[in-house]
């Protein structure tokens, strides 16, 4: 099989999966899920010194550190478009990374992205020399804009944040997978293995995901199994599925069945 | 002086304040990322910058995310 490297922004990954770091039970099971998994890279984010002391002084840093995983860093809790450059701007001198997860929110309720906003958001950080994985909705005319001002890769939905609904349009993210050229990422609303698997056989090109592994009673088993979920769809996109069909056919030959029709 | 950082308002008396003077005071850990008045400080610019009566200096640090 000829390998099948993940390439986004000219970078190369030997994994189609991206892992969030929040919500683990510990920094140990933090630490074992990602060793498992093998994401192709971790999100982080930032928050003021002592806001959140647990969090902070949890050790987090020195666990980047020493995993040594490429880090996402995101722009989450964002409600304007000047407090996602800012944010951004910190987040590439604090992890010394252009990389950003943008994450412009329009609906405290939903946490879907401000997509009205988004699209200059993103040509301002582009600009700025960013490389932009901007979380979006299934919205095809934003997925294309977002493309057109030079995201060369999207993120968009399967569900909102958090839920763990598994996609709730497939239709559109089919015609999106259809319509948009670049790689595209599905970011948020994975619950189970089996959504990440069908996202991935409908051609996405990776899968980022939090709290569906963070919140799993098993986190690290969880993990494993989106890891190889992952793949398992991955696979099945480069084998093409076979056409579905309404009648049925017998895969057994029925040429010389000894008792055809006769019951 | 009167600043806020962090949201906390903070007497200091050094005078011109500096945001490596403030840093120097202050000394949190690192990494760090410097906001004054919601605006960001590169580290090249902290010898440079003023902070002045009022202000308001965030110091952001790496945290979890998703």
């Amino acid at each position: 099989m000829t390998k099948d490297d993940f390439q986004i922004y000219g970078q190369t990954f030997s994994s189609r999966l991206l892992l969030g770091t929040s919500r683990y039970p510990s920094p140990q099971v933090l630490e074992e899920s990602i060793l498992i998994s093998k994401p192709a890279m971790v999100t982080a984010s930032l928050r003021r010194q002592g806001a959140n002391p647990n969090e902070i002084s949890s050790g987090f840093w020195e666990l980047l550190k020493k995993l040594n995983t490429p880090v996402l860093p995101n722009t989450a809790g964002c409600h304007r478009p000047e407090e996602v450059i800012q944010t951004a701007h910190m987040a590439r001198e604090v992890f010394e990374t252009d990389w950003i997860k943008l994450e412009l929110i329009g609906d405290d309720y939903t946490l879907q992205p401000d997509t009205l906003q988004l699209v200059e958001t993103a040509r301002i950080l582009i600009q700025d020399g960013f490389k932009v994985l901007p979380y979006c909705t299934e919205d095809l005319v934003v997925c294309q804009r977002l493309v057109d001002v030079g995201c060369q890769a999207i993120m968009p939905w399967a569900a909102p944040i958090g839920t763990g609904k598994g996609p709730s349009n497939p239709y559109a993210l089919q015609i999106l997978r259809e319509r948009i050229q670049v790689p595209m990422i599905i970011d948020a609303g994975l619950g189970l293995p089996s959504h990440a698997s069908q996202v991935m056989e409908w051609g996405f090109d990776a899968v980022l995901l939090n709290s569906a592994v963070a919140l799993a009673q098993n986190p690290i088993k969880m993990a494993e199994a989106f890891s190889l979920a992952v793949q398992a769809g991955r696979n099945a996109f480069l084998a093409g599925a076979m056409p579905a069909n309404h009648q049925a056919q017998a895969s057994t030959p029925t040429l010389g069945v000894p008792f055809w029709h006769q019951s | 002086m009167n600043i806020f950082v962090n949201q906390e308002s903070k007497k200091i008396d050094d005078s011109p304040l500096y945001v490596d003077t403030l840093l120097n005071i202050l000394q949190p850990k690192s990494p760090f990322a410097i906001s004054l008045n919601a605006q960001f400080i590169a580290k090249s610019n902290y010898a440079s910058t003023l902070i002045h009566e009022n202000d308001h200096i965030d110091i952001i640090a790496p945290i979890t995310g998703g």
